[in-house]
């Protein structure tokens, strides 16, 4: 899978789940601090990636690294596709 | 809303952009704050030979509205615990906000590479004056010995081994003779230690199997020593009296598991030098009020990710606006407490002076309690509670805070919480950290990886047995390690298990529902939000009739008196 076509689906999932008028989301927009609701949206996104990409993380993948912004989830899902 | 999960690495090339300007506005803005804190809560104004706190209050007129120590101070939930060496506690307390002024100004004014070892000698003397020399030995003796387990790759490690012999001496042998018998026994224990760790430790800890034994044994020896110490006491032996020395390294233990965690995450590196290692552990922040669970529970990435990753005067002043909360809500609950409690029992309602422990030892004596009753005191003493937990935690945090450390508010505006998902990271954010790191992730990630709500619900019910345990662990640290304790709190379990199911299942009512708006936006359906804010808070202050028995109160009086919060009247 494309890198594009993975960030264009974390972006409409991110949207869907999680909606927030406040904020345009774009790739490098902080998760953490400006669209996450909560740490359930940690959770949901975990769920998401596992069922849609079928990749596997563990809990040493969710760091604020990995999940500051589109941008770090899509290059995690693109080298979980590639191993 | 506090950042979810630990922060991103910073350089120090950035960090030093961060410490380049120096205002001295900053400065003084700190030394008042502690000033004012110095001035009416210790006994600051009787040694300077000023009028005390009482007296300003009754010339300002509202002295009826708070309450004083017997020196004119004003009475606070703040304080240094389990302190030996002054007589008085406001003479301690004052004794740490002198040497926390000082770590302020190493930590503002220092050079960057001295600033984070500073706060640990300042730490380091804060533990000396307060509770005295053994002590301060037995905390770093425990301290070294996790470092050595830890990091057993560091060149300077016979040394340590060494230094830790000689501190274990200090704290549990030193004072059977002469100076010169001392010396030399001081010596043959840091020669001892240090032969045991070369020909022992390190080839133990070069077999996988054996270093993860030894770590977990490290770790985990607050739980190890107390389940111990229960153990004993239940076949008959005497209660096990721990060292305060040891004490203070327990009741790190939440932090030290974050440690542990960062480690076999593979975020600490292995050769981190003994510094960087205690000054997560070694921090001002850490001194007052060590049994209200404020010890941060953050391990090592996110302390080390968190110290100086912006500008140094924003988060100094960061934490002077905390400090300042922190006051506020010291002098609002005692007068919001005595306020409300006039109102309602104006109004014929008994409130039970907001003190759920008195509800129920009301309740368990016979009294007739109706549902309003049960519903306003039990609210009404939680927000009693959240507003002393939060200025214990917001004084912690505001420490931390300007020693230059961006540390998460530990308690960040809990009313606003609209489900009890939310609540949590509100309340407790660092310990809620902990326990999803703890016990919650671990399950998350390893059952029912097919079914996500079972999945959930599964992890979140893991998260509160740790909560369970946590609390466990405390009151044996707090009271004494006897099965007594052990069962006090285990027979709390009902709170634990509804507070894990009410998460559990919001959560997994909030993954089924589409989210079409933020809470608190501001349109028509604000009112839910009002509404949903009154239930969550409700909701976890009425399962707190089950976090305070009375001795004569048994699980079954405790549901009856829950039920008729719901307006259900069960036969006693």
């Amino acid at each position: 899978m494309q890198r594009e076509a993975i960030t264009a689906e974390l972006k409409s999932f991110l949207e869907r789940e999680f909606p927030n008028q406040a904020v345009e989301l774009g790739e490098s927009t902080n998760l953490l601090e400006e669209w996450f609701v909560d740490s359930l949206g940690v959770v949901e996104t975990v769920l998401f990636l596992e069922q849609h990409f079928g990749i596997g993380l563990s809990r040493a993948d969710v760091n604020g690294t990995n999940f500051k912004d589109i941008e770090s989830l899509s290059r995690l899902v693109c080298e979980r596709l590639k191993t | 809303m506090p950042a979810i999960l630990d922060s991103v690495a910073v350089s120090d090339d950035l960090r030093r952009a961060n410490d380049r300007s120096n205002r001295p506005i900053v400065v003084v803005a700190v030394l008042l704050v502690l000033g004012l804190y110095a001035y009416l809560l210790t006994s600051a104004a009787e040694h300077l030979g000023i009028g005390p706190a009482h007296q300003l209050a009754e010339r300002v007129g509202v002295s009826s509205l708070l309450r004083f120590d017997d020196n004119g101070s004003l009475w606070s939930s703040i304080d240094v615990g389990f302190a030996a060496t002054f007589a008085r506690s406001d003479d301690e307390l004052l004794a740490f906000l002198l040497i926390v002024a000082a770590a302020f100004l190493s930590a503002y004014l220092l050079p960057l590479q001295f600033k984070q070892g500073a706060l640990v000698v300042w730490t380091g003397l804060a533990m000396w004056l307060l509770y005295g020399g053994f002590a301060t030995a037995g905390l770093l003796f425990a301290h070294l010995a996790a470092y050595l387990v830890l990091h057993p790759h560091r060149d300077e490690n016979l040394p340590v081994s060494a230094a830790a012999g000689v501190a274990g001496y200090l704290a549990f042998a030193a004072g059977g003779g002469g100076a010169l018998r001392e010396l030399t026994s001081m010596a043959g224990c840091g020669a001892g230690c240090a032969l045991v760790y070369r020909y022992g430790i390190l080839p133990a800890l070069s077999r996988p199997r054996l270093a993860a034994a030894l770590r977990f044994a490290v770790v985990q020896s607050a739980v190890i020593a107390v389940a111990a110490g229960v153990l004993v006491a239940a076949a008959g032996g005497d209660f096990w009296a721990y060292p305060v020395g040891l004490l203070l390294f327990f009741w790190q233990w939440a932090k030290l598991t974050m440690y542990h965690i960062d480690h076999r995450d593979g975020l600490v590196p292995n050769n981190i030098p003994l510094s960087e290692y205690l000054a997560v552990f070694w921090s001002p922040g850490l001194v007052p009020n060590w049994t209200w669970d404020g010890t941060i529970a953050q391990g090592y990435s996110y302390t080390k990710n968190n110290f100086l990753c912006e500008d140094k005067n924003r988060l100094v002043l960061g934490g002077v606006k905390l400090l300042v909360i922190a006051l506020v809500y010291l002098w609002l609950w005692d007068w919001g407490r005595r306020a409300a409690v006039d109102f309602f029992s104006g109004l014929g309602i008994p409130v039970y002076q907001a003190s759920t422990r008195a509800l129920v030892r009301g309740f368990t004596r016979g009294e007739e309690v109706g549902t309003a009753s049960v519903l306003i005191t039990t609210l009404l003493d939680l927000v009693r509670w959240m507003l002393l937990f939060g200025s214990v935690v917001h004084f912690k945090v505001g420490i931390w805070r300007i020693c230059g450390y961006r540390i998460a508010p530990y308690y960040h505006r809990p009313w606003t919480a609209t489900n009890l998902v939310v609540l949590w990271p509100r309340f407790a954010f660092h310990f809620r950290e902990f326990l999803i790191r703890g016990f919650y992730y671990p399950v998350f990630f390893r059952f029912f990886r097919k079914r996500p709500q079972l999945r959930v619900l599964a992890a979140t019910m893991a998260a509160a047995a740790g909560n369970l345990l946590f609390h466990v662990v405390q009151r044996l640290y707090a009271k004494e390690a006897s099965p007594e304790n052990v069962w006090h709190v285990v027979g709390m379990w009902p709170y634990f298990v509804l507070l894990g199911a009410g998460i559990g299942l919001t959560q997994i009512w909030l993954m089924r529902k589409k989210r079409t708006r933020r809470a608190w936006t501001l349109d028509r359906r604000v009112f839910n939000d009002i509404a949903c804010a009154y239930a969550t808070v409700q909701f976890f202050a009425l399962i707190h009739i089950f976090a305070r028995p009375v001795p004569a109160s048994s699980v079954a009086d405790l549901w009856r008196l829950f039920l008729i919060g719901f307006g259900i009247h069960l036969p006693r």
